[in-house]
């Protein structure tokens, strides 16, 4: 595995819940936040959790400003790929209007450092099947100029979600990567459902930090 | 389709499609931005119309002309925006034109802030605009409601051929929640819309004019009365409420809608696991008031608290319908900022204790 | 006796007394647009839009569906109609105080969209209804009732020149400024009328006509010598003609 990150996927896919989880869990150095279209539930909103893990933020350039929209673009955003030593998840917002904000990057990234995840939940309407799916990666692809290197299946709807939703992601997404050979890398696991199965790729549990609990 | 999970901004666009809406006029504003954005491309999937306007005044002018011409209209935007949009809202009342009007509440005043408040309940609910005039609200509290209630506005607008409001707060516009979109809802009946000013002058053997100005004062206030009748009507048939945890024997009845409604929901758990009944109002029409849930409420009650994210303003409705029956209390949060569970717990905790609590 | 129609009225306006002023266009340019909406056939699936002004009350006088704007917003108003009724005619009627002051928005942003509509504009360089008040287009040193000493440069601008305005928006298709003075300008002033509607039952897009009119009561001038004092003073600041034609550039391609 590549040591930087980014995730893409449709927007409302579970990108940011997933990115802060894999910051956490997997001890990152950064999480950098290029969400520049939604104004809440970002993953810049749990900087305090995030400083506390001892994952560094990069977000705007005015930080800690839940309550602004502009989209400013922190020049930090780069230092990842500056700082060899470094393990990195990005988290872009969705669909082509943060898959382009990785032409920023065309100059400096080096295609062995990174990894371009697509996370897919198949309870959102525009990837809710193979069909859709490879079409999204051909525009994601196209946006970015990156090429998807795995999937993520987040499949959820979220407090209801029970183990034969997962299990319906898992097929849609195993048909995925028969077809593109793309590698299944994670299957997320809503935090109380109860399962036994194993799913494709390194199966982890979904805590949600972003939405309160009674959201 | 079975359940999905969508974005409440999203939500509300796909259920206006499915609501039979026919065109779609707004401008961009944070935290709305996805109901144009999802719009600007669904409605011409569906053969429908999309225009991002130059301004929320040539919006809702727009949103007056296409209603006037006899169809079913959507327009949407957040606080500031719907400031501005208040003068086609009343042409809209006065002419008589059914319209939907989709709020999602930022804080204010002012340019204010993006994130959630509910501190546009006196504009939605005293007018807004001028003139003797209301709006048909409705301030839903989960996606599924949300949807299940846009769907129906437009037949509802129709109906009484008046705007209808939802007033929603950010939270609810950004909220992720799975959603059945094609739950059976109950609808008006259609009628025809022989008022509208469809070009057809000759076919129908009379003209049309979709007009609010009257030369005689004598004809404004019959028109003012004509239309309070249908004011009274909504109030009479329209009122929508629920009644939460009220078989319990509760003391404190907390009143709240929206996202608070949801925490207030929340708060009711956590007391109820430490032994504490609180019952709760929760208003799904603030326009009209829902003043027929206070009027039943169990021997037990004693305390209303109410709560919003806003300093008072839905507290003037309940002290109205109140009429010194009960004690009012009251908490509320404003500039987007949300409260967490523990602070309502805390409050209904010291209401309940007699002390004024934080 | 055999007798032969040499005039008849309009049944392009409702069979009722105008209520403009002695001396004032409005009338003549009503009978113009009626007339040009009957001979056109479109007088039966034709809406207009009135505007807030003196022609406020222009939905009692055009036969056909009508409805009414708030101030300035006709051409938004306008556009709602058109988009959700795209095969009907649809024209705004609107003054100078309502287009270039409070609808300069409007118009602009209805002519860059090109919305296929048409827009009777009448231009009597004051407000008439509310009781004569200075218009973004009152001459430099006209007296009015919120200039009444004359109107300054300084402070207060110069007239706007809106056919010349739009002239430079990408959008707009057809725009002439006419004036109805005598016979001989009203035949052209239909004519540009007629035009204005071709383009739209052409699907060419936006359309303009701009009258240079009268007030004789604001300007506080009889009746008989507003159109003197119009040829005189307004005309040479507004000069008539066609401003932009882009009909003709699509028939040169």
């Amino acid at each position: 595995m590549n040591r930087l990150w980014i995730l893409t996927g449709h927007y409302g896919s579970g990108k940011s819940e997933v990115a802060v989880n894999l910051a956490i869990d997997e001890q990152l150095d950064y999480l950098v936040d290029l969400d520049v279209v939604n104004p809440y539930f970002r993953s810049r909103s749990v900087h305090a959790l995030l400083e506390a893990n001892g994952v560094s933020l990069v977000e705007s350039t005015i930080e800690k400003a839940t309550g602004s929209d502009l989209p400013f673009i922190s020049a930090k955003g780069s230092r990842p790929f500056h700082d060899k030593a470094s393990r990195a998840v990005y988290d872009l917002a969705g669909t082509q209007a943060g898959a382009k904000l990785m032409r920023q990057y065309t100059d400096i990234i080096d295609e062995r450092e990174i990894e371009f995840w697509l996370v897919v939940n198949i309870y959102r309407m525009e990837t809710a099947n193979e069909a859709q799916i490879l079409n999204l990666i051909n525009t994601l692809e196209g946006a970015s100029g990156l090429k998807v290197t795995g999937l993520i299946n987040n499949s959820n709807l979220m407090h209801e979600t029970t183990e034969e939703h997962i299990k319906k992601g898992d097929t849609v997404l195993n048909a995925v990567s028969k077809k593109t050979g793309l590698p299944i890398v994670f299957t997320f696991i809503e935090e109380e459902v109860k399962t036994n199965l194993k799913f494709a790729g390194e199966n982890r549990r979904l805590i949600r930090h972003l939405g309160k609990h009674w959201l | 389709m079975g359940k999905v999970l969508m974005k409440g901004n999203e939500a509300m666009a796909l259920a206006a499609i499915k609501g039979g809406c026919d065109a779609f006029f707004g401008y961009p504003i944070t935290p709305q931005n996805e109901i144009p954005e999802y719009l600007s491309y669904h409605m011409a999937q569906h053969d429908r119309i999309f225009v991002q306007a130059e301004s929320e005044v040539a919006a809702i002018n727009m949103v007056y002309g296409a209603a006037g011409s006899g169809a079913r209209v959507l327009t949407s935007s957040s606080s500031p925006g719907i400031a501005l949009k208040q003068e086609g809202i009343s042409y809209l009342a006065g002419s008589e034109l059914p319209a939907v009007i989709i709020n999602v509440m930022r804080g204010g005043p002012g340019l204010g802030g993006i994130q959630p408040s509910q501190g546009d309940y006196n504009q939605i609910t005293r007018g807004g605009g001028n003139g003797d005039y209301k709006l048909l609200t409705f301030a839903p509290e989960t996606l599924q409601e949300t949807v299940n209630i846009v769907k129906a506005s437009f037949s509802l607008a129709d109906y009484y051929r008046n705007p209808v409001m939802i007033a929603v707060d950010g939270l609810i516009g950004q909220m992720m929640e799975p959603v059945d979109l094609d739950q059976k809802i109950d609808e008006k009946p259609t009628k025809e819309k022989d008022w509208a000013a469809t070009g057809h002058a000759k076919k129908r053997g009379h003209r049309n004019k979709i007009v609010s100005l009257y030369l005689d004062p004598y004809d404004l206030e019959k028109h003012n009365l004509k239309l309070k009748a249908k004011y009274d009507e909504m109030l009479e048939t329209e009122q929508r409420y629920e009644m939460i945890n009220m078989d319990h024997n509760p003391s404190l009845v907390f009143v709240a809608y929206g996202s608070m409604a949801r925490i207030a929901r929340s708060a009711i758990q956590v007391l109820k696991d430490a032994g504490i009944e609180v019952g709760m109002i929760r208003p799904i029409t603030i326009s009209p008031f829902p003043e027929k849930a206070f009027k039943h409420l169990p021997d037990s009650v004693h305390t209303l608290l109410t709560l919003e994210m806003s300093l008072g303003q839905m507290l003037q409705d309940v002290q109205i319908v109140n009429q010194g029956r009960y004690t009012l209390d009251f908490y509320g949060r404003a500039g987007g900022v949300v409260p967490e569970t523990e602070d309502i717990v805390e409050k209904a905790k010291a209401v309940l204790k007699g002390g004024k609590g934080q | 006796m055999k007798t032969k129609t040499i005039y008849k009225p309009t049944g392009g306006l409702v069979d009722r007394d105008l209520s403009y002023c002695p001396g004032c266009t409005h009338g003549i340019i009503h009978k113009l647009v009626g007339e040009v909406l009957e001979e056109k056939g479109l007088l039966d699936e034709a809406i207009g839009v009135a505007s807030v002004g003196c022609s406020v009350m222009s939905y009692e006088f055009f036969n056909c569906d009508m409805q009414q704007a708030a101030h300035g917003r006709a051409p938004a108003v306008a556009t709602g109609i058109k988009r959700v009724r795209p095969e009907h005619t649809v024209f705004t009627y609107q003054g100078d105080g309502d287009l270039a002051s409070i609808g300069m928005a409007e118009i602009v942003h209805a002519a860059h969209r090109g919305e296929n509509m048409t827009v009777i504009f009448v231009n009597n360089a004051i407000y008439g209804m509310t009781g004569g008040q200075m218009a973004p287009t009152t001459l430099i040193n006209q007296k009015t009732s919120t200039s009444p000493t004359g109107r300054k440069k300084e402070g207060t601008g110069e007239p706007l020149r809106m056919s010349e305005l739009l002239a430079t928006v990408p959008g707009a298709t057809y725009l002439e400024r006419v004036s109805v003075h005598d016979p001989k300008h009203i035949r052209k002033a239909k004519k540009a009328l007629e035009k204005a509607f071709d383009v739209q039952t052409k699907k060419q897009g936006f359309s303009m006509i701009e009258f240079v009119s009268t007030c004789p009561v604001n300007w506080g001038i009889q009746p008989q010598d507003s159109l003197e004092w119009m040829v005189d003073n307004m005309i040479p600041y507004f000069p008539l003609g066609i401003y932009k034609d882009a009909t003709k550039e699509e028939n040169n391609e």
